[in-house]
């Protein structure tokens, strides 16, 4: 009887230690963890802290939020002082891109746009192009764009039409604009040249799909 | 697009930039990330009356960089650290950056004809070096940070930070 007494004595001895163990191992982990913690700090877009920890959750805009949707008007300089509204390019299909000198691929896909510029302006299309970054300057800006080989419009950003479009923190960003000013495609990095293609060719040909006819595009 | 600072942030910048780096195409914003660098204050002793150096750890987060300190082109923004106003009983000197590493934009680009422009870039670990000469206590070196992130497809716009760099003298 002694003996059984003894071996469940030695049991419950046992289990309170392993218990007061992994409490104690848990407690030192939390310790490290919020230590660790207090000494790191990650920089994150203004706005846009991950949510409930999680790094990986969309950002506060919640995703594209502009196609379907009416493309927001502006009216903007050009390089030369003239102004420029969306609307005054109502019923052609626009590319609106948004843009910086800073931005290595932005002026990796101009060269590209130029070129389909061209391959599509007979169905009217046509590229605005939105510098975001005018504090450095005209010249800048315009030799920049006269490096990269564009001659679309080059429009100069004010404090209005980068919110309108949803805050444009990350460039290049394109918005793909329907003969009925409508959104169609929004896409925000460098996209390979065929993407970019098969997004103008959603817009140029939106008429002619409406009416039942093959859509007049060029062979890529 | 002004300032970005959160502190407290521990995990998950690594694996979301990574998954980043591997997406081919344009991006929806739902699938940006936005973590891109860390600063990991570190315990810093430095002999007290002596010219030392206090190392400043920065963190560029996977699939991510930033220029380096002299990139290749006046158009992009370096990387810079400007100290503030001393710090009473310390003497801080000049900075000292790392080399960058060579970088393109390249992916499909080059099957599609353009090269695109050769940068100069920090990634992952980059220490900055600062010259200092303390009595002996605790000190905080003060100054900003600026820097521009790009992922392996676009580019975040110039920020610059507030960055407290304690170290102790003895």
């Amino acid at each position: 009887m002694k003996r059984m007494a003894l071996m469940v004595s030695m049991m419950v001895v046992g289990i309170a230690i392993m218990l007061w163990a992994g409490w104690h191992n848990l407690a030192d982990r939390r310790r490290a963890m919020q230590q660790a913690a207090a000494n790191h700090v990650t920089l994150t877009p203004d706005g846009q802290a991950p949510k409930d920890g999680d790094a990986t959750a969309p950002g506060g805009d919640g995703g594209a939020k502009l196609v379907g949707k009416t493309a927001p008007a502006f009216t903007l300089k050009t390089l030369e002082g003239k102004k420029v509204s969306l609307a005054d390019y109502k019923g052609r299909p626009v590319l609106v891109n948004f843009w910086a000198t800073w931005c290595a691929p932005c002026k990796l896909e101009m060269p590209w746009l130029e070129a389909f510029r061209k391959q599509y302006q007979a169905q009217g299309f046509e590229i605005l192009a939105i510098n975001e970054d005018p504090e450095v300057g005209k010249d800048k800006i315009a030799s920049t764009a006269q490096k990269t080989g564009v001659s679309f419009p080059i429009l100069l950003s004010d404090d209005k039409v980068s919110p309108a479009y949803g805050g444009v923190d990350y460039l290049p960003m394109s918005f793909y604009v329907d003969r009925g000013g409508v959104v169609r495609e929004e896409t925000a990095g460098l996209a390979s040249k065929d993407e970019v293609e098969a997004d103008i060719k959603k817009i140029v040909g939106t008429r002619t799909a409406m009416q039942g006819e093959p859509p007049a595009l060029s062979a890529r | 697009m002004t300032a970005w600072l959160l502190a407290g942030l521990l995990s998950g910048a690594g694996p979301a930039g990574q998954q980043m780096g591997e997406l081919q195409g344009g991006l929806s914003r739902a699938e940006r990330t936005h973590a891109t660098v860390s600063y990991v204050p570190e315990p810093t002793i430095v002999p007290a009356g002596r010219r030392s150096v206090v190392e400043i750890h920065l963190r560029v987060e996977p699939g991510y960089h930033v220029n380096s300190h002299v990139p290749r082109s006046e158009l992009l923004i370096p990387t810079t650290f400007a100290l503030d106003a001393e710090e009473t009983g310390a003497k801080a000197g000049a900075v000292e950056y790392p080399a960058g590493k060579s970088y393109r934009f390249a992916s499909d680009a080059a099957e599609a004809g353009s090269a695109g422009e050769m940068l100069d870039v920090y990634t992952g670990a980059v220490v900055l070096r600062v010259s200092v000469t303390a009595e002996a206590g605790e000190h905080v070196l003060r100054g900003v940070l600026r820097y521009q992130a790009c992922d392996q497809r676009a580019c975040y716009p110039p920020q610059k930070l507030a960055l407290l760099v304690p170290f102790t003298a003895r």
